[in-house]
């Protein structure tokens, strides 16, 4: 990726050679050109000024969002400043890619983004002699950002200013840009929510547009994350909007609790079930919800409350029909998607009402809504997994959930022979394991198991003063491990 | 005793309605349902169904009392 801004004549052969790449079906070039006429007046020449070091800044982050948005391999613009004669190269943009379709979209991209955003200026001389600053579309935009005024909801006294400030500086992860995901996102942007992130791995298909009107035909096959991000930006650009193109698991913790709360718009109870997990983990709340056919669910998850495990005693269902199977009609996850984005700023902001230890179970056929005490079980697998873990490094079987840690027998090879491990475990001797740390991940849970407890003990003080925190010594050693 | 059915989801469809009134001797909500569950034939069985009576979750074993709402309750995940 290369952008930049010269005084000296632009080289285009010299440049298209700097754009291509081998491994690319498609080189797109687009050479802008000095003529001889604008707006009735005939042109003799042109100054081009730049604020350079911003210029460059803003260029370099307009190649950075194209090759995101188009997967470009390369990408070089150039912008010349100085006295330009007629036909001379006044900007330059090449770009290569796989295949034909994302060159000319993000060549074309990055030129109307360069024109728009960019700080450069254009000075004409005319043939009668006189000369003019252009209106150029950067002078009209800038400082004169259009924004979007909250006052229709500030008006609220549930709002206020001050709610309004406190949105500003909320963070909500979105997972899921789909039927719910659409009118989640365009509520609590529009209302003003400082940062968004979406969690969405999908590609735009003809199915989902029927409901998902965030999206265009156009746009089929295209990522639905970053379709979802351009239009957010646009609708409000004063917000920030982050994508995580990926599935939700491949989110670390840490990602996860630099949001405030999560609204969870996924079809599909595996995808719900361990967002309900890594959220009590992370001690980040959640709004789910869930739809079939003309009827939704909404039901809010912290670290205190009932979570969608407990809804679900004694193992939650994973074989539960998708939209796809029970049929979907727009307006369904319209009204349920809004009422999650509605919930989301009563959550933020502490506003009455909002849900607690229940489930809304909201009736489209009949209109009728409930709102179903859920008190929160104790014995639910997924509080018992989110549970803090002991601070010792000595714990005895009678405290832990042994379901929650890998165990590592580091007895001796005929220790083990005598007598092997009534559970699922691997075996590493001891002065092995030592020497090789790295068999040890920072983000597991071990339990060190030998005869006794104090090689143990040994080994996993070891391993924490090498900085791991999650290594822990099974008091009494092996025969403390119940039988299989 | 009278009680009163409401039912969502899948377990709607195949009631052919939101809600209906029964007259039943069922002493707990299992029974009830199981007898629900033949006369309305439906597929899914008692383990996947969470079951409320007058808007509480409870188990299955609560005894029931004349004029009681129970709502069957279906997983749903679409969006």
């Amino acid at each position: 990726m290369m952008f930049a801004i010269r005084s000296e004549p632009l080289n285009a052969e010299q440049l298209k050679s700097e754009a291509e790449d081998p491994a690319c079906g498609a080189l797109v070039t687009f050479e802008g050109w000095v003529r001889n006429h604008n707006e009735g007046h005939d042109v003799t020449s042109l100054e081009y000024e730049a604020y350079s070091a911003l210029a460059v800044a803003e260029g370099e982050r307009i190649l950075a969002e194209a090759k995101e948005k188009f997967g470009l391999e390369k990408a070089v613009c150039v912008h010349r400043v100085g006295h330009l004669q007629i036909g001379d190269i006044a900007v330059w943009v090449g770009v290569s890619t796989p295949h034909r379709d994302a060159a000319f979209k993000a060549n074309r991209y990055i030129i109307d983004e360069i024109k728009v955003r960019v700080p450069i200026w254009k000075k004409e001389h005319y043939v009668a002699g006189d000369s003019g600053w252009v209106d150029c579309e950067q002078c009209a935009k800038h400082g004169h950002q259009p924004k979007m005024d909250y006052a229709r909801q500030t008006v609220l006294k549930e709002i206020g200013p001050l709610g309004q400030r406190k949105l500003a500086e909320s963070r909500v992860l979105v997972v899921g840009a789909g039927g719910l995901g659409c009118p989640v996102l365009t509520y609590l942007a529009g209302a003003g929510v400082g940062r968004i992130g979406i969690v969405e791995h999908d590609h735009l298909e003809a199915s989902n547009l029927h409901r998902q009107f965030l999206y265009a035909p156009e746009n089929l096959g295209e990522k639905k994350a970053a379709l979802a991000a351009e239009w957010l930006k646009r609708y409000n650009p004063a917000i920030e909007i982050e994508t995580h193109p990926a599935r939700f698991q491949t989110l670390e913790v840490e990602q996860i609790q630099d949001y405030d709360i999560i609204v969870e718009c996924v079809d599909c109870m595996e995808t719900k079930l361990l967002v309900n997990r890594v959220a009590l983990k992370a001690g980040v709340p959640v709004v789910f919800a869930s739809i079939y056919q003309f009827e939704g669910q909404v039901q809010v998850v912290d670290s205190e409350s009932s979570c969608l495990e407990c809804l679900y005693e004694g193992g939650a269902p994973t074989d539960v029909p998708s939209c796809a199977v029970a049929g979907v009609l727009g307006a369904v996850p319209g009204v349920i998607g809004s009422i999650q984005a509605l919930e989301a700023i009563k959550q933020l902001l502490g506003l009455d009402g909002r849900l607690s230890n229940e489930l809304l179970i909201v009736n489209l056929v009949d209109y009728s809504t409930r709102r179903i005490a859920l008190p929160r079980n104790d014995a639910c697998p997924a509080h018992a997994a989110s549970a803090p873990l002991p601070a010792s490094v000595d714990v005895t079987i009678d405290e832990i959930d042994l379901s929650r840690f890998q165990v590592i027998d580091i007895r001796e090879p005929d220790e083990v022979a005598a007598e092997p491990l009534p559970c699922e475990h691997v075996h590493i001797p001891m002065n092995t394991l030592l020497g090789n740390p790295r068999r040890v991940e920072k983000d597991g849970t071990y339990l060190l198991v030998c005869a006794a407890g104090v090689r143990t003990r040994y080994a996993a003080n070891a391993f924490r003063a090498a900085g791991y925190d999650n290594v822990y010594s099974l008091v009494g050693g092996n025969r403390m491990l119940p039988p299989s | 005793m009278k009680i009163n059915i409401i039912y969502y989801a899948m377990l709607r469809e195949a009631a052919g309605q939101s809600a209906e009134t029964v007259e039943t001797e069922s002493a707990h909500a299992a029974e009830l349902f199981e007898s629900l569950k033949s006369k309305h034939d439906f597929s899914m069985c008692r383990s996947q169904v969470r079951l409320a009576v007058n808007d509480a979750f409870v188990d299955w074993d609560t005894p029931l009392n004349d004029g009681d709402s129970v709502v069957f309750i279906p997983p749903v995940a679409g969006g």
